[in-house]
């Protein structure tokens, strides 16, 4: 059932069984979880089902610390989020994400990887990926040209992704639309969470939208489901009853926001070219990823590389010099690539294969509690206070980067296969500074992040929010350390092992049972 | 006489042209295996070789000099005369005993790095 809020009247109040604010991966991925069911699921999605850059002004705000990308084009603010125009690229954590490891401060999470394993099939099938399937073995198998490189597999991993950039909101539009008990609100934009009278529990959700209409929603839970940066704001512009906002006792709600490094660090060049199918590849294809002992041995975060060919990639400038623009579809076309030399040289190293690369690093970032969002004094449209986000790395995260390098091209010596040179920004060891331009995945992480210890996380092993019985949060904020891939797959995961846990507390499963 | 000038002429522009090719594509084998960083020279410019040859006699000032380069270079061998395989062979020991040196961002074996030095005074 879908409902438009810009006709709803105003000060209706809207009951249900579950309500979840968000109509992006996390948000969608629950609410299909409980289609069909007896509860009744009010989703509520501040955008329609197309673009609207009135609305996509909400997601404004300020940047301080590392230079980021402008925050109002990093997230699409409609149906279907930021699936909206995203790359697709899946892979899960491994097992040492999970970890706590005594040189990344504030690492491991409370749930293992094992945990959340079930839960990543799920979300194979919620993303219409291929099989559940992650290791090289399998898809060896699948696809006979996949030829690794003859590399130390104690200390380098082929660590394999999929991809396929689904766009959610135009797939599971008309599931969610005819559904008996999910009613879609479009235009609806939570701007208070209130909590009852003893600040135990979330009693009402207030909303707003740009007709001027003005409703609540109240319900037996609530799911946040906005992405990482609109959570923590929500959450810290809720402060109506509590001065630093609500869950936000222990000053940790948007603290610790971790992005992806997603940076050329250094070239490879080989003796001559090598064949292989495996890191080249468009829908299934595999990164140099660097194994559990080798990062404990070498103390660093966990990270992969993928090979771009020299010649296609050593001009095209980095995205966080190029994605400046305000509006999400100009920002996105400075992606494509225009160049007819760029298109000329990719479908040349497709014929002829290159034997020098870029080593493009993928790679987690320390938490940081520095690093974080906090209240913009500027508000938006509907008098929310705009975000402000301090994005701040540390000297581990330098460290790593340039490891990550220096393993990889120490493995290929070995092998024989070629030598690696890093690029200058890494050449100084002493140097614990970052470069302006700076390439981050537009990965949002780690600002209401998961710990067992309220003075730690914002949420449980649940994904609740400690010292609110009734108020969760779904998606890649509670991440409390971001690994190496894109953070989708891994969300989706997380966000239907909350689902799973609320019906158990519902007692839908047995009642499906 | 224009026309025996004009043969002469050829004549020595072709061969002046086969000299020059000659020692272009010979010279190599008239280097000292020692000072040849072959494997190196597959990847990189042999102004990219004197470069990191350069940086690395800076880097370590007791052996910018020809001779000692030399005589470490031999001493890793063992024994003398070695050929171009030898060095190869001892490079990938290098690396897996940990003797690595990074310069101008190249991840080398100390051995490459000593051959990269030497060819950057002999050449």
């Amino acid at each position: 059932m879908h409902i438009d809020a810009s006709e709803i009247a105003n000060n209706t109040v809207i009951e249900g069984d579950i309500c979840i604010v968000g109509a992006g991966a996390a948000g969608l991925s629950i609410a299909l979880d409980w289609n069909n069911t007896p509860q009744k699921v009010i989703l509520l999605e501040s955008g329609g089902f197309e673009f609207d850059m009135e609305i996509q002004k909400l997601n404004d705000g300020e940047t301080s610390g590392q230079k980021y990308y402008p925050l109002q084009s990093s997230r699409l603010r409609f149906f279907g989020g930021t699936t909206g125009h995203w790359q697709g690229m899946c892979s899960p954590l491994d097992p040492i994400d999970f970890k706590e490891r005594d040189y990344v401060p504030y690492s491991g999470w409370p749930i293992s990887r094992a945990e959340l394993e079930p839960f990543y099939g799920l979300a194979n099938k919620t993303l219409q990926l291929g099989p559940n399937e992650y290791e090289l073995d399998y898809w060896k198998n699948e696809i006979p040209d996949l030829n690794p490189f003859p590399l130390d597999q104690s200390v380098i991993w082929n660590k394999m992704w999929q991809k396929n950039p689904i766009r959610m909101g135009q797939v599971y539009k008309d599931a969610i639309v005819s559904s008996g008990n999910i009613h879609l609100y479009t235009h609806a934009t939570a701007v208070n969470i209130v909590a009852n009278e003893g600040l135990s529990a979330v009693q009402e959700i207030r909303l707003s939208n740009h007709a001027g209409r003005k409703f609540n929603v109240k319900a037996r839970h609530f799911i946040l489901a906005c992405g990482a940066i609109q959570n923590a704001r929500i959450l810290l512009a809720s402060n109506t009853q509590m001065p630093d906002g609500l869950g936000n006792e222990h000053d940790v709600v948007g603290r610790y926001f971790m992005e992806h490094f997603e940076m050329i660090c250094s070239e490879l060049r080989l003796f001559k070219p090598f064949p292989t199918g495996l890191y080249d590849r468009g829908e299934i294809k595999a990164e140099l990823a660097i194994t559990e002992a080798a990062q404990m041995e070498n103390r660093i975060l966990n990270g992969t590389a993928k090979l771009r060919p020299l010649d296609v990639y050593e001009k095209v400038e980095p995205s966080m010099e190029t994605w400046t623009d305000n509006d999400p579809r100009k920002a996105m076309e400075s992606l494509k690539e225009s160049s007819w030399l760029t298109k000329f040289l990719r479908l040349k190293s497709r014929i002829v294969k290159p034997d020098s690369f870029l080593l493009d690093t993928r790679m987690e970032q320390a938490p940081n509690p520095n690093s974080r969002v906090t209240l913009s004094s500027e508000k938006d449209a509907l008098g929310v206070p705009y975000a402000h986000l301090n994005w701040e790395l540390t000297p581990l995260d330098k460290r790593s980067l340039r490891k990550i390098s220096e393993i990889i091209g120490i493995q290929m010596a070995k092998a024989g296969l070629g030598r690696v040179k890093l690029l200058e920004f890494l050449q100084d060891e002493n140097d614990s500074s970052f470069p302006e331009n700076t390439n981050a995945g537009w990965h949002h992480m780690g600002t209401t992040r998961m710990s067992s210890d309220p003075m730690k996380g914002v949420v449980d092993k649940n994904c609740r929010v400690h010292g609110l019985a009734n108020l969760f949060v779904a998606g890649s904020g509670c991440f409390t350390t971001g690994g190496a891939p894109n953070p989708t797959l891994t969300l989706v995961a997380l966000s239907l092992r909350l689902s799973d846990h609320l019906k158990s507390k519902i007692g839908t499963k047995a009642n499906q049972a | 006489m224009k026309r025996r000038t004009f043969l002469i002429a050829l004549a020595a522009g072709v061969v002046a042209a086969c000299s020059w090719w000659f020692a272009s594509y010979f010279r190599n084998f008239f280097v000292d295996p020692i000072a040849r960083p072959e494997l190196l020279l597959k990847i990189m410019s042999r102004d990219d070789i004197r470069a990191v040859g350069r940086q690395y006699r800076k880097q370590f000032p007791l052996e910018n000099d020809k001779e000692i380069l030399k005589e470490k270079l031999q001493e890793e061998m063992g024994s003398s005369p070695v050929s171009i395989p030898d060095y190869e062979a001892h490079i990938k020991e290098d690396f897996n005993a940990g003797n690595i040196v990074i310069i101008e961002g190249w991840i080398l074996s100390v051995t490459g790095a000593r051959q990269c030095a030497l060819f950057s005074i002999i050449e």
